[in-house]
């Protein structure tokens, strides 16, 4: 299955542009369940959901603002003319927001958090368990290709999560740095300015 | 984790059925919608990240699995919020229900956005749970984010022009930019 997908080159493995705004950019993957393996699955991610522990990789990716799996094992129904669906699989829906290259992301994915990506699409078609991330890259290209969002938004398009992550712990500490005490002269007011400056650098 | 909720993030989805043969003109729509800051979800002003996926079909990905098909199509809507999902969901029937009309009014079923209890029904009748979150900064609302990227922003500023600045040019660029 994967030879069938042509090979991916940083080059050309950006997505497309409808799933970027700014600099975040909208992953919508849809994988079928090996039949028989929902509950599993739906207790890996609860697992998950229980222990943030296993999530903490993902923390060092730093690129992902909001990420989401769900499990899809029934569509909703609104009455005629919509037809009832009767699907072979159920699906593992995966949502992320996140920024950089799709090429990156992956690879990093893979690298980060290898383990938990094999107990959450183990179970599911056209996920290659314990694969080096080429094979994966092609999957997620070919469905990723295929969801592209129709509108995207982003309500701060120019930042990256990991400046979100600094401006916040930015404002702590200028709260903080705030808080000294006022009135002082201008000569120690930029003694101390200089020391927040010194300080908190990595979040400027 | 309560359901859909990590820290104070609501995480909201919807799957709803395109009416037969009105796909297309969906598609214009959402494609034609300004985006950035002119979007219909920045009105909204509690939505962090948002999409409208137009899904027609399920993507085939070779043998040991076989073919799925779908019989309808569907629009997914997934959005990273402030929660909690009721005040979310008001506030979109109630910044934009033009366009919310316009989008789900290629939907089966939709009620439209004059009643709220009907509106709130249908896309919570539509909603897919979410089984497993995460996000890199939970806590923050986004006024919060936002206030934080401008404080940033209006720092490092400061932090330039403070090598050209003696220490009383200093002190009062410092209480122009962020006293009162």
């Amino acid at each position: 299955m994967a030879g069938a997908v042509e090979e991916v080159k940083p080059a050309v493995a950006q997505t497309a542009s409808r799933n970027e705004c700014g600099r975040g950019i909208a992953l919508t993957i849809l994988n079928p369940i090996k039949p028989g393996w929902t509950r599993m699955v739906r207790l890996n991610l609860l697992i998950g959901r229980h222990f943030p522990a296993i999530l903490w990789g993902l923390r060092k990716l730093s690129f992902i603002h909001f990420a989401r799996w769900c499990i899809i094992d029934r569509v909703p129904y609104n009455g005629p003319p919509q037809v009832e669906e009767d699907l072979r699989y159920d699906y593992l829906m995966f949502l992320s927001n996140y920024n950089g290259y799709w090429v990156q992301y992956v690879d990093a994915f893979s690298h980060v958090v290898p383990k938990q990506m094999d107990l959450v699409w183990g179970n599911t078609y056209g996920y290659p368990r314990g694969a080096p991330s080429g094979p994966l890259k092609r999957v997620i290209r070919k469905v990723d290709s295929e969801y592209v969002a129709s509108h995207y938004y982003s309500a701060y398009p120019e930042a990256s999560a990991t400046m979100v992550q600094s401006a916040l712990e930015l404002k702590r500490r200028f709260d903080e740095f705030q808080e000294a005490p006022a009135g002082l002269e201008p000569e120690a007011f930029r003694e101390s300015f200089a020391r927040f400056v010194t300080d908190t650098q990595q979040y400027l | 984790m309560k359901k859909n909720v990590l820290g104070r993030s609501y995480f909201f989805c919807s799957l709803t059925a395109i009416l037969p043969g009105r796909e297309q003109e969906l598609r214009d729509y959402l494609e034609s919608l300004p985006v950035g800051g002119e979007s219909p979800l920045a009105r909204v002003g509690v939505v962090h990240f948002g999409r409208w996926v137009i899904i027609s079909r399920l993507v085939y990905l070779g043998p040991p699995s076989e073919p799925d098909d779908l019989r309808n199509e569907y629009l997914l809507f997934a959005v990273e919020v402030d929660g909690p999902l009721e005040g979310f969901l008001d506030l979109l029937r109630e910044r934009m229900a033009e366009e919310a009309d316009l989008v789900w009014g290629h939907c089966v079923g939709y009620p439209g956005s004059g009643d709220r209890s009907t509106f709130h029904r249908y896309l919570r009748h539509n909603q897919i749970d979410v089984q497993l979150a995460f996000a890199a900064y939970p806590e923050a609302t986004l006024p919060e984010v936002l206030e934080a990227l401008d404080l940033r922003r209006r720092l490092i500023e400061l932090a330039v022009r403070a090598q050209d600045l003696d220490p009383a040019g200093l002190q009062e660029a410092y209480r122009q930019a962020f006293a009162g």
